[in-house]
């Protein structure tokens, strides 16, 4: 296109100031609205607004329906809420995520008054921007057409009156004659919530409240309060610790409040130019976790060699303990030779923890700490968490209460404890049995289908609350929507039944005016409050800590069983998230299903295929405790020899099309270990079965070496993919690792003399740069990335046969030894190719290159060849090979309405309330074109717009994409090339670590990476390498 | 039959001592006569297979793409692979009616007016795939460059694809013409049969009034000498573009110089197998044994021989390319094909390609019927590997092990193919049945019949007299 403008103006020429002024207007005339009434007549539009009176008075007189109005849903009702709403205009409202684990202070974006995106608080204590992919797909969890819309009596429809009448009628019933009432809540982390427990208690006091977690750290809180003296979870500064030490300890991924533990996390683990210094990471770990994937250095142990390793890791420090005991595996007991002697170099600045949920693991761990002087610098045990305050004890109390038929009332406030206990039969039994049952899940779940009362709770878009996840800090929650069905928060139910009927709205707003002092706007406009008085607090009591510790080891019979929870689906509660279900696991890569996850030793000795091309992996029968469940088999390289390791939260069965029977459900194996959850068993017994699967895998070749089978070894290896370097070398060198680029850069021609490439140096050049070491595979920037930009879901059939949509993907490869190798984690999206080899194969000029270097799709003239998408070399375009979103001109073939072909697309935006998710800026693709990442073209096209609007140039970092703005750890940078100012450009310009995936091919990509630097002693292994080979 | 030994010249092109009036009559009679029990046998099961062809293609419009195995990685599978492939067969029509008539090879007569419909329905069939492999096939007509108010927007002249659509359609229209032509005089000698007034004028239209004056003659050559000289680059050029829809990529396996000249070989050899195959199934169907004949085939399997060999060098030359090249991802995907995941696919394309018709070398193999139609069809399989080879063993494993995947056909694929298959019998029956399948005119004029035939018909007419010599006597001894 032609940069010749024409001026309309002689104004416009000169750029006049009253032009300028009049030019930044939208609308910049004036609209006579009184045209007519100076006639004294009627004017067109009194005339319309007295029509419009007339027919509805008469359709209300004649007690019509009043037809509803399909157009634009202003759920938003204006005269309360934000008068300001302007149409193509997003507001954010700061609210706060929490699902008793994660915690995200959060920014929900809204268009036209519906919530379509999560982005971070960049403003926010402990999160400080960063997002999980639960964060990211909570939106959608808000359209989720398995919502109860009204309260249930007996699962029939119901309204509130009624439901509240009977329901306190009982309460009141059973108080009276002395029942008990039983309480049943996950963890509570709002004090909202408290109080409306302490009013419902005060009103009917013979009631015993349970708080649970469906995946516990209750040992952290017993062991603490042996050590401590207070059941508390300390806050760890990862920041501040040289050396961290994780035992089982998933605390990037699925530990408490990761986000914060990322971002603290990963402060001292990228190293730059001016400053090239990191924490050296060790993770003894049962299976490959995404947190030891980040590790320096990792120890495969069995679970039951967890407390023996930890037992000579004190000794090793010089704790006095009794059972030290040589581990079997030399090259762990070398780790921990050499784990305590650097732990003993950098006492006060070191952590070691456990995700175990184990007394005596948590103990020794605190005694380590405690010899360490780690408390008070690493471990802050005066900010503690809120998060994760389930008593497992009371749970398994509760339990046994229940099967003595003591209690009459069962209220389950948020919890399925038929679905997530191992005591699921027991609550099945005293729900049926109880003289009330009340459920306030927000569908009927698996416990709520045998309450008498479903009290739907309303989402939290639609709730006033508060979280205080740590001491002193606050997370405000307020609604971003009016409740979607007839349905109330439950503890606004909880204070109704207690004879409170103040609003919660009113409620919360004051319990946020007392917090912060005076009005409770400001407050609820920040998102947060925070009032940290002190740091530091109590130290561990070594002695007393010592003593506790039973240190006798009985020995595991059979295979062990390892437990864990997955970072997209949790403990099962969004199970019918379809973004979570089809965000594959940062390890195995597996989306819509849990497995079983075997070692790669196992698999050699069975002769399984441990890379399986085709996706068809056999079934195994697994038997513990005399119960069997068949899973289909994964091998998960660094995984412990004698281990097997299952996800928890799967096999939901009631919780709607999205999450129902996807995976099988483990809690029942959760077995109890005097009153502690224990989420390791062993004497399991493994079968592999004739059956074959075939797995929703996302990545089938997990190396970057080629085939062993195949011939020219010297040149299997594709280290310019992934280019890493060790720490020392780093130092010396800050080329180190990218040594080859100078040359690349050098011999970089092309055959032609008389070609140049195109040239971008005027104006914006968009790029990205990921850095390598920061991405700890969390995955929200894939969920972000769907979420904005309205990528579908296919469902797991779909992703088995490799048609999955995600336009950024996480790319996952091992090196070394693969009993026990690296991990390194890269981001893939659309490199915007100066040099496409998509563009110029097209042959209908469908893609093509921006002004400013963007790489760019015109879907409407996208015919299907998907020649691009093979000309790709970084497999980074999507084909919509169905219809996914309802948009096909040919009509809803892909509805999920027709069962008799295994092609179709499990639709998950289908339904109108679905759809309310979709992103009014991005328009969805029908079948049959090609999409792929914009570097969220719609941001960059606001961002410009505002600057201009401003009169202005465009700032660095104003726009920032979809997956920068959801990473936890920075990894990603969104900038202008161009901007020799902006962070990209001086990471393009000046970093050593800089490089260009295939830059040796001349494509000249748009996206830069960052050297991998890993802070080991060994250099980097390339490809897999068998024992024998070493 | 006759009286002393004469040692032929050269072997006849057309056995059984045609007159003109047998050439006629035998050929025009295929058309005429009763419809076989066996033609219409098969010319059924084609059309059966061609409606599931038919249905698997409304049913991949219907659902979408998604309905076949192709995925993220491999976005062209089945689809191209049997677009290449139908294309390559086609060849051989061309080769054979353009370039064997400019090089006077007489005895293409006999057999190239079923390889030129051969090539009209390879073309249609190979037609199918890429306009049915988009993704939005109701915006097909996008890939014309017709004018339209859209501003500045208009086809891609850089892209393959689109070179495509000008060969292929040029080819097709070519071929069609050439092909018609060759019919005109043909439909007139169809039409002079004709017992039906229908019958006269509807092969009185397909022949444009053709009265066989010598204007119709002179203008007739001519126009025929001026489409093979049409049809002659076309041959090379076409399989040529094909081949840079592959050649100027940037996949490793697909992104070689070679690729044009290996094609076009490829396309050849492919071609010769499939008119081969057709011809002697046309020869036992339609008993035309002393039209085509063995010698006939052994021409076409000394062509094979060659191309096949070519094809095969080929082969061997990417190999070592691949290893001076030091490209590491090229050395890859060639290591890749014999030895990786699809190492059935390429070993199974070398067997059949080019250690199969080795065979060739030796006079009784190029002669034996049976023998020739095994190696035909182990061609055609060898062949449609090949471009399986290609399309799909490279894009299955490129540039980023991370998106390396496994692909498999599903039975909408494997229908469109079967189903183009039974399109192409059905068209190809039907040809054989309403037109005249030898080029009547053509035919007649390679016939040597003035010095032999009169001789064969004197010695006959020698002989009745002397058989009536003998009934008579036998009859006067009666009286």
């Amino acid at each position: 296109m032609s940069n010749k403008k024409y001026w309309t103006s002689l104004d416009e020429l000169n750029e006049t100031p009253q032009y300028k002024e009049q030019a930044s207007k939208e609308f910049n005339y004036e609209v006579d609205t009184n045209e007519g009434e100076e006639n004294g007549g009627t004017n067109r539009r009194d005339f319309l607004k007295a029509m419009g009176f007339s027919v509805s008075v008469a359709a209300l007189a004649s007690a019509c329906k009043i037809p509803t109005n399909k157009a634009i849903p202003y759920t938003i009702d204006t005269r309360k809420a934000v008068p300001e709403v302007v149409p193509g205009v997003a507001d954010y409202f700061a609210s706060t995520f929490c699902d008793g684990c994660d915690y995200v202070s959060v920014l929900v974006k809204t268009r036209e008054g519906r919530p379509i995106k999560i982005e971070g608080n960049a403003d926010a204590p402990l999160t400080l921007g960063g997002t999980s992919a639960r964060a990211q797909a909570s939106v959608l969890n808000l359209y989720d057409v398995t919502r109860l819309a009204t309260p249930t009596i007996k699962n029939k429809k119901s309204d509130w009156k009624t439901v509240d009448a009977e329901i306190t009628n009982k309460l009141s019933a059973i108080t009276q004659s002395g029942g008990k009432i039983a309480l049943v809540t996950g963890t509570i982390a709002s004090p909202i919530t408290k109080k409306a427990i302490e009013k419902f208690v005060a009103k009917y006091p013979s009631t015993t409240v349970v708080s649970y977690d469906a995946i516990s750290n209750y040992a952290t809180r017993k062991a603490n309060q042996i050590s401590l003296g207070s059941a508390i979870i300390p806050s760890i500064n990862f920041d501040k610790a040289d050396v961290i030490v994780g035992f089982n300890a998933d605390f990037l991924g699925t530990g408490i409040s990761s986000i914060e533990n990322a971002k603290k996390y990963i402060a001292t683990r990228v190293p730059s130019k001016e400053h090239p210094q990191m924490s050296r990471h060790h993770q003894f770990q049962s299976t490959m976790s995404m947190t030891g994937a980040s590790a320096d250095y990792r120890y495969p142990v069995n679970p039951s060699e967890e407390k023996q390793a930890l037992i000579n890791l004190l000794a090793a420090i010089g704790g006095t303990v009794t059972g030290v005991k040589s581990l079997a595996d030399a090259k762990t007991n070398e780790g921990i030779a050499k784990v305590a002697k650097e732990l003993l170099a950098t006492k006060g600045k070191s952590v070691v923890l456990s995700g175990t949920n184990d007394l005596d693991i948590q103990l020794l761990v605190n005694a380590i700490n405690g010899i360490l002087g780690n408390y008070g610098s690493t471990i802050d045990t005066a900010n503690t968490y809120n998060l994760k305050s389930g008593n497992d004890e009371a749970l398994a109390t509760l339990a046994n209460d229940l099967k003595s038929g003591s209690y009459k009332g069962i209220i389950l406030l948020g919890s399925n404890p038929i679905y997530n206990t191992p005591y699921s039969d027991i609550f099945k039994e005293a729900i049926k049995k109880a003289e009330l049952s009340v459920s306030t899940a927000d569908r009927t779940d698996e416990s709520a289908q045998f309450c008498q009362y479903v009290c739907p709770n309303s989402n939290y878009l639609e709730s006033w609350d508060i979280i205080s996840p740590k001491t002193g800090c606050y997370g405000f929650v307020q609604p971003t929507i009016v409740t979607l069905f007839d349905t109330r928060q439950a503890q606004e139910s909880l204070m109704l039944w207690a004879g409170d009927t103040t609003p919660i709205g009113t409620f919360v707003q004051s319990e946020i005016a007392a917090l912060t002092g005076g009005s409770y706007q400001p407050g609820v406009q920040s998102g947060f409050f925070s009032n940290v008085s002190s740091v530091g607090g109590p130290s561990a009591n070594v002695a007393a800590t010592i003593a506790a510790v039973k240190t006798s080891i009985v020995a595991p019979k059979g295979m062990e069983v390892y437990f864990y929870e997955k970072v997209s689906i949790g403990d099962g509660a969004h199970a019918n998230n379809p973004f979570l279900q089809e965000l594959p696991d940062p390890i195995a890569k597996v989306t819509w299903d849990n497995y079983v996850c075997i070692p790669y030793s196992y698999a050699k000795e069975k002769g399984l295929d441990v890379m399986p091309a085709d996706k068809r992996v056999p079934v195994a029968k697994v038997t513990l405790n005399g119960k069997t469940i068949e899973l289909p088999v994964v091998v998960q390289f660094g995984q412990a020899t004698n281990t097997i390791a299952i996800a928890l939260g799967y096999g939901r069965e009631r919780a709607g099309r999205a999450g129902d029977m996807v995976g099988k459900n483990v809690y029942s194996f959760v077995k109890s270990n005097n009153g502690i959850a224990a989420y390791t068993l062993d004497g399991a017994t493994l079968e592999l079965t004739d059956k074959m699967y075939e797995l929703g895998l996302n990545q089938t070749y997990h190396t970057l070496m080629e085939d062993n089978k195949l011939p020219g070894k010297k040149l299997r290896y594709r280290g310019m993919v992934v280019k890493e370097t060790t720490l020392k070398d780093f130092q010396k060198n800050e080329n180190a690792g990218n040594e080859d680029r100078e040359k690349i850069k050098e011999e970089l021609h092309s055959l032609y003399d008389a070609y140049t490439p195109n040239d971008y140096s005027q104006g914006h050049h968009w790029g990205m740069s990921v850095d390598l070491n920061a991405c700890i595979g969390c995955g929200a920037c894939v969920v972000a990335c769907s979420v904005e930009n309205n990528v579908p879901v296919v469902g797991r059939r779909q992703v088995y046969r490799s048609q999955e949509m995600h336009w950024l993907r996480i790319d996952r490869y091992y090196n070394g030894n693969p009993d026990n190798p690296d991990v390194s984690f890269q981001p893939m999206m659309c490199q915007h190719c100066n040099n496409a080899p998509c563009e110029n194969v097209c042959p209908v000029n469908a893609t093509n290159h921006s002004s400013d270097g963007l790489n760019q799709m015109a879907y409407n003239r996208c015919i299907g060849t998907r020649y691009c998408a093979n000309n790709c070399p970084y497999k980074v375009r999507r084909f919509n090979w169905l219809d996914y979103q309802g948009t096909d001109s040919f009509g809803k073939f892909n509805d999920g309405k027709r069962s008799f072909t295994d092609t179709e697309a499990q639709s998950y935006m289908f339904e109108d309330l679905t759809r309310m998710v979709l992103n009014p800026d991005v328009v969805t693709r029908t079948r049959g074109v090609i999409e792929k990442c914009s570097f969220c073209v719609q941001r960059i096209q606001e961002g410009k717009l505002n600057a201009k609007k401003e009169g202005r140039t465009l700032k660095d970092g104003e726009v920032r994409t979809a997956c920068q703005t959801a990473c936890p750890t920075n990894a990603l940078i969104f900038g202008d090339q161009n901007n020799k100012e902006s962070v990209l450009a001086k990471t393009f310009d000046k970093s050593g670590r800089n490089y260009f995936i295939f830059e040796e091919q001349h494509f000249l990509p748009a996206v830069g990476y960052q050297v991998k630097v890993r802070n080991k002693a060994e250099e980097p292994v390339r490809g897999f390498i068998q024992n024998e080979e070493i | 039959m006759s009286s002393h030994f004469e040692s032929p010249i050269r072997e006849p092109l057309i056995l059984g001592n045609k007159t003109y009036k047998d050439v006629t009559n035998d050929i025009v009679k295929s058309t005429t006569g009763k419809v076989q029990p066996k033609w219409l046998f098969w010319t059924s099961i084609s059309a059966v297979v061609a409606s599931f062809g038919v249905f698997c293609l409304a049913w991949e419009v219907c659902f979408g793409i998604g309905t076949w195995g192709a995925n993220k990685t491999v976005g062209w599978a089945w689809d191209i692979t049997n677009f290449v492939w139908w294309i390559g067969i086609g060849h051989a029509g061309t080769l054979i009616s353009a370039i064997l008539l400019l090089f006077r090879q007489k005895w293409r007569t006999g057999v190239n007016r079923a390889a030129e419909a051969m090539t009209i329905f390879a073309v249609i069939c190979a037609g199918l795939f890429p306009i049915f492999h988009m993704g939005r096939v109701w915006d097909a007509f996008f890939i014309f460059p017709y004018p339209n108010t859209r501003g500045p927007l208009w086809v891609n002249f850089n892209s393959p694809l689109l070179w495509d659509v000008f060969a292929i359609s040029t080819y097709f229209t070519v071929s069609l013409l050439f092909w018609y032509t060759g019919l005109v005089p043909d439909f007139g000698t169809i039409r002079d049969q004709s017992k039906t007034p229908g019958r006269w004028k509807f092969y009185n239209f397909l022949s444009f009034g053709w009265i066989g004056t010598a204007k119709h003659w002179e203008r007739w050559e001519s126009l025929s000498l001026i489409l093979a000289g049409l049809s002659t680059p076309l041959v090379l050029s076409v399989h040529t573009i094909v081949s840079f829809d592959f050649a100027t990529s940037v996949v490793p396996g697909w992104h070689t110089t070679i690729m044009p000249p290996y094609f076009v070989a490829g396309a050849i050899f492919s071609g010769f197998a499939m008119v081969l195959t057709l011809m002697l199934i046309a020869r036992s169907i339609m008993g035309l044994e002393e039209y085509i004949t063995l010698a006939h085939i052994e021409s076409m399997n000394k062509i094979i021989l060659l191309t096949g060999t070519m094809v095969g060098i080929a082969y061997l030359t990417e190999i070592f390319t691949a290893w001076y090249s030091s490209n590491q991802y090229e050395q890859y995907a060639f290591a890749n094909r014999a030895f990786g995941p699809y190492w059935w696919a390429y070993w199974s394309m070398m067997f059949c390609n080019l250690v199969s018709p080795q065979v060739f070398w030796i006079r009784k193999f190029r002669r034996n019927i049976a023998l020739t139609f095994v190696m035909s069809i182990l061609i055609n399989i060898g062949m449609w590997f090949e471009r399986f080879v290609i399309i799909v063993i490279s894009l299955h494993r490129d540039y980023l092990p991370s998106s390396w995947l496994y692909y498999s056909p599903t039975w909408v694929e494997i229908g469109i193919f079967v189903g183009t298959m039974g399109i192409f019998m059905t068209l190809f029956l039907s040809f054989c049945r309403f037109f005249p399948a030898i080029a009547i005119a053509e035919v007649k004029s390679i016939l040597k019949i003035s010095g032999d035939q009169y001789r064969s018909k004197q010695l006959e007419e020698v002989k009745s007299q002397e058989v009536y010599q003998n009934t008579t006597t036998t009859a006067g001894t009666w009286d």
